[in-house]
């Protein structure tokens, strides 16, 4: 009997903790995207992406006038930090912030320009937020600017940009944590960068259905974070993938380059025309899908050099150019010139890297420090100084292992081919 | 009345031996019989006076079979030695009831029950014995499908209510003799007919000892099912989990002795008792071994994933949406807030509210007359299914929840295993919307720690994994091919546990 009102009396008590935190979902204003731009100096500007569950719903079920677009709404407040801000939000929300769905932080330009290091402590902090988030800086504009902006694809404009990124050759979306990570390596960070794109060339829309190009959100590439996580400067687009592939994080990519008619002829060409097109030529597209990169840290007196081999898997995806594709040398022929290209590519923008942004974001220091501990012991104080003057030797293999499904090109032969 | 008044009475009458005068006899059968009107006294006279007096049951004796074999001899009997007014017993017996179940009783007591039981007894004049023929033959269906437990491929037929049927469809399976039926009676005033089987050789004696033991503790007036036994010797009555397994298939109990348990048969009752049971043969479908091993095994994990859904999911659902909400995939989040938008009940409720109606119709539906049946499905679907979401009670999500609950539950292949969780169910998600994750969790270690202390008849409820015998695994998690089935559980097999040499493929 007592045995028995013990454990009554047990299990009771195991209810006295519950319910504290018990949140009805419809009580929570589920945060999507967070976005923080500078002010003034200790003042900032927090921008919340919320989703809207009717809308979303109504949206979904009767199209209705609206477009069931209005899935989101973005919400601000001024705050001297990221829970300041928070606060000063929820008083204009019926609904408790619930930032555990938060994937996506934006960066204003000017907040990166000035720091992340004053707003980026609560991102790791909380017990509510997830570290597998995305982080973005807004080129040339702010974070209330990209998440107020309507995305035609999806229904939150937070939700597109993770998916952009996901789709543009990084696998995983965890910028935050690897933001962290870096940062604790050789003090340099990086994030991709975003940016709001206006249309190509503007067309008028003729009539209520039309739907001509709008301004979106892209992708720019990444910024850059100097050892004080101040903004260093941005990788293009056309650059971001080298540094993907330095740190192995690169999925895919298409590489175009041009083969000349020379090259029909085995000793023309060399790596310039491959790249400026000087000669009459035209374009070869090889789709990379499987990346390999080796970076050996090798010595000479104290100082490194490296050795970086960057190895990828390839076919031919598109091919103007008046080579006979069914004949292997020619294939050789367009590998060569694609190793030409490609490493050109890395080497400048390694150089950029290197020269004007004296960050460390390829990872060198980290594999020295992996391979050669004590050694790295002795060079991490100076690693910002040494490492923009350290000698890298770049070699690019790509392997060209088929050519689409048709070999010969189906149109007749043009001007400069081959019989 | 009375019960102790039937007891003296059969204290006085346990001695009691027949007299030789056949009125004397037939009076103190009448008045035993007293408003009995379906026992029946049929008197024989030959030439004036009475010479004999059958007593039978009607309708529970083979009328054809006492003209033929009792009554025509006898009188043949009489009518030929007329003059000679006492007969011996050899010359009736041998002579002129040709019958093969036929024996010479003297005690009152014992004639009693021979005729409760079916038999016809042939009081004779100047005989102080009675003859007790048996010639039993009831009113029975015939051998039909097992309705509780249907498989695909198999044999088709189940237990009934005779005993002697039931026997014989074990003897059919194991023609050995070393299949051991022992017969008892149990309940004072149905004297019900009790066989327990088991394999000698292989069940352990002590097992059987114990389980003898425990019945004949039983003091009953009546035992009207085999449920009545169940309760009686099971070892943990304030368990949800059934500790005894009961079977409708004679295969299934065959294949249960030759694991070296002990079956219960019980008279007028169709389901089989199987002692001791274990937690992972409640989950053993007929069909896993009828099936070949990959696809039985493959079933076997479908079975056990519902196993887990019946008991855990609404609560899992209420736990993850009150408070765990950063675990559940972000676009899932968001059509499940969608979904629960202008709810006006907090998500425990729902789930209760929907729960219950759910098991309010399930047991509406099994006993409702069978032409009202359709009737509360078709309100139960419209309810559920369509008008609390319409009416914006029930969120959507909810109901898919709860309607996948509903179906996970039916796939126990034993049926009261099923019960203990459909109960358990109701804590548990009481538990879950106060303490989120973590009350989940607790409840499943106490639950655990429940079943791992069940031990009925001696024999670990979890066995084999709890505690862990290797060479029996081959018939829990997976089904491996029957030649690798080869080994007894140690705490059933009474010797050796090897049932077959190895790979006598």
């Amino acid at each position: 009997m007592f045995r028995r009102m013990t454990f009554i009396f047990l299990v009771l008590s195991l209810t006295l903790t519950g319910c504290w935190d018990r949140q009805e979902l419809n009580d929570q204003a589920i945060v999507l995207g967070w976005g923080m731009d500078l002010v003034e100096k200790g003042k900032y500007l927090a921008t919340a992406n919320l989703v809207l569950p009717l809308a979303s719903e109504s949206g979904g079920q009767q199209g209705g006038e609206q477009g069931g677009r209005s899935s989101f709404m973005t919400e601000s407040a001024y705050g001297r930090n990221n829970r300041d801000a928070e606060q000063n939000m929820q008083r204009k929300l019926s609904r408790v912030l619930f930032p555990g769905h938060r994937r996506n932080i934006f960066i204003g330009e000017k907040l990166a320009e000035h720091g992340v290091f004053s707003i980026m402590d609560e991102y790791s902090r909380s017990p509510m937020v997830r570290p597998r988030a995305n982080m973005f800086v807004v080129k040339g504009g702010t974070a209330q600017e990209v998440m107020s902006l309507a995305y035609q694809l999806e229904t939150n404009p937070a939700i597109a940009m993770q998916k952009i990124q996901e789709k543009s050759g990084a696998p995983i979306s965890r910028s935050l944590l690897d933001f962290y990570i870096m940062t604790n390596g050789t003090g340099c960070g990086i994030m991709p960068a975003i940016t709001i794109l206006s249309p190509e060339v503007k067309t008028d829309k003729k009539s209520k259905n039309d739907s001509p190009p709008q301004t979106t959100l892209g992708l720019y590439g990444a910024a850059i974070f100097n050892s004080g996580l101040r903004l260093a400067g941005y990788l293009n687009y056309d650059e971001y993938w080298v540094r993907l592939w330095l740190a192995d994080k690169l999925a895919f990519r298409n590489f175009t380059a041009l083969v000349n008619a020379a090259d029909a002829d085995p000793s023309g060409g060399n790596a310039a025309d491959a790249v400026s097109g000087a000669t009459k030529g035209q374009t070869v597209s090889v789709n990379v899908d499987s990346f390999h990169r080796q970076i050996t840290p090798m010595f000479q007196g104290d100082l490194p050099r490296f050795r970086i081999t960057l190895e990828g898997k390839g076919y031919i995806e598109e091919n103007n150019s008046p080579l006979d594709l069914s004949k292997p040398a020619n294939v050789q022929k367009v590998e060569t010139r694609m190793n030409q290209y490609v490493e050109q590519q890395v080497e400048r923008v390694v150089a950029k890297v290197q020269k004007d942004f004296k960050c460390d974001i390829l990872e060198l220091g980290e594999t020295l420090h992996h391979r050669h501990p004590y050694r790295w012991k002795k060079l991490a104080a100076d690693w910002e100084t040494l490492f923009p003057e350290i000698e890298l030797d770049i070699a690019v293999k790509l392997d060209i292992t088929g050519t689409g499904t048709t070999s010969k090109s189906l149109l007749p032969t043009r001007d400069g081919g081959e019989k | 009345m009375t019960q102790q008044s039937t007891a003296s009475k059969q204290e006085h009458q346990k001695t009691e031996r027949l007299h030789p005068q056949l009125a004397l006899n037939v009076e103190r059968m009448q008045r035993e019989f007293l408003n009995c009107s379906d026992i029946m006294f049929r008197k024989c006279s030959v030439g004036g006076m009475d010479r004999a007096v059958l007593i039978y049951v009607d309708g529970m004796c083979d009328v054809q079979a006492v003209d033929e074999f009792v009554l025509r001899p006898l009188l043949k009997h009489f009518s030929r030695s007329l003059p000679k007014a006492e007969g011996d017993e050899e010359e009736l017996r041998e002579s002129f009831i040709p019958t093969l179940k036929i024996r010479p009783v003297a005690e009152t007591q014992e004639v009693i029950k021979a005729v409760l039981r079916g038999e016809t007894a042939v009081f004779t004049e100047g005989n102080a014995f009675a003859l007790l023929a048996d010639l039993v033959k009831m009113e029975q269906r015939s051998i039909e499908e097992a309705t509780s437990e249907k498989v695909v491929r198999g044999p088709r037929d189940a237990f009934m209510e005779s005993l002697s049927t039931n026997t014989s469809l074990l003897r059919r399976r194991i023609r050995s003799s070393s299949l051991k039926l022992e017969s008892m009676t149990l309940g004072s005033l149905t004297e019900t007919d009790i066989v327990i089987g088991y394999m000698e050789g292989i069940a352990k004696d002590s097992l059987v000892d114990e389980v003898k033991a425990r019945l004949q503790k039983i003091k009953l007036d009546g035992i009207i099912h085999s449920s009545n036994i169940e309760e009686y010797i099971e070892d943990n009555t304030f368990s949800p989990f059934p500790q005894i397994q009961n079977t409708e298939r004679p295969d299934v109990a065959v294949s249960s002795l030759l694991e070296g348990k002990v079956i219960i048969i019980t008279s007028n009752t169709p389901f089989v008792l199987i002692v001791p049971m274990t937690y992972w043969s409640g989950l053993q479908a007929v069909d896993d071994y009828t099936d070949r091993f990959m696809y039985a095994t493959f079933v076997r994990w479908i079975r056990y994933t519902f196993v887990h859904i019946s008991l855990l999911l609404p609560s899992l659902y209420v736990a993850l949406t009150t408070y765990h909400l950063q675990v559940i995939p972000t676009p899932l989040v968001v059509s499940i807030a969608s979904a629960r938008e202008g709810v006006p009940l907090p998500a425990v409720i729902e789930a209760l509210i929907m729960e219950f109606i759910f098991e309010g119709l399930r047991e509406a539906g099994i006993r409702l007359p069978q032409q009202v049946g359709p009737a509360v499905s078709i309100a139960g679907a419209l309810v559920i299914g369509q008008a609390v979401v319409a009416a914006g009670i029930i969120s959507t999500p909810m109901v898919i929840i709860v309607s996948l609950t509903g179906i996970a539950s039916f796939a126990f292949p034993l049926y009261n295993l099923g019960t203990a969780y459909r109960m358990l169910r109701f804590p548990l998600l009481i538990v879950a919307g106060v303490l989120g994750f973590y009350g989940i969790v607790l409840f499943l270690i106490l639950l655990s720690v429940h079943m791992v202390t069940l031990k009925p008849f001696g024999v670990p409820y979890m066995a084999p994994y709890a505690p862990m015998s290797p060479g029996n695994l081959g018939d829990v998690l997976v089904r491996a091919p029957k030649y690798k089935m080869r080994r007894l559980m140690p705490w059933l097999a009474k010797g050796k546990t090897e049932r077959f040499p190895k790979r006598s493929k």
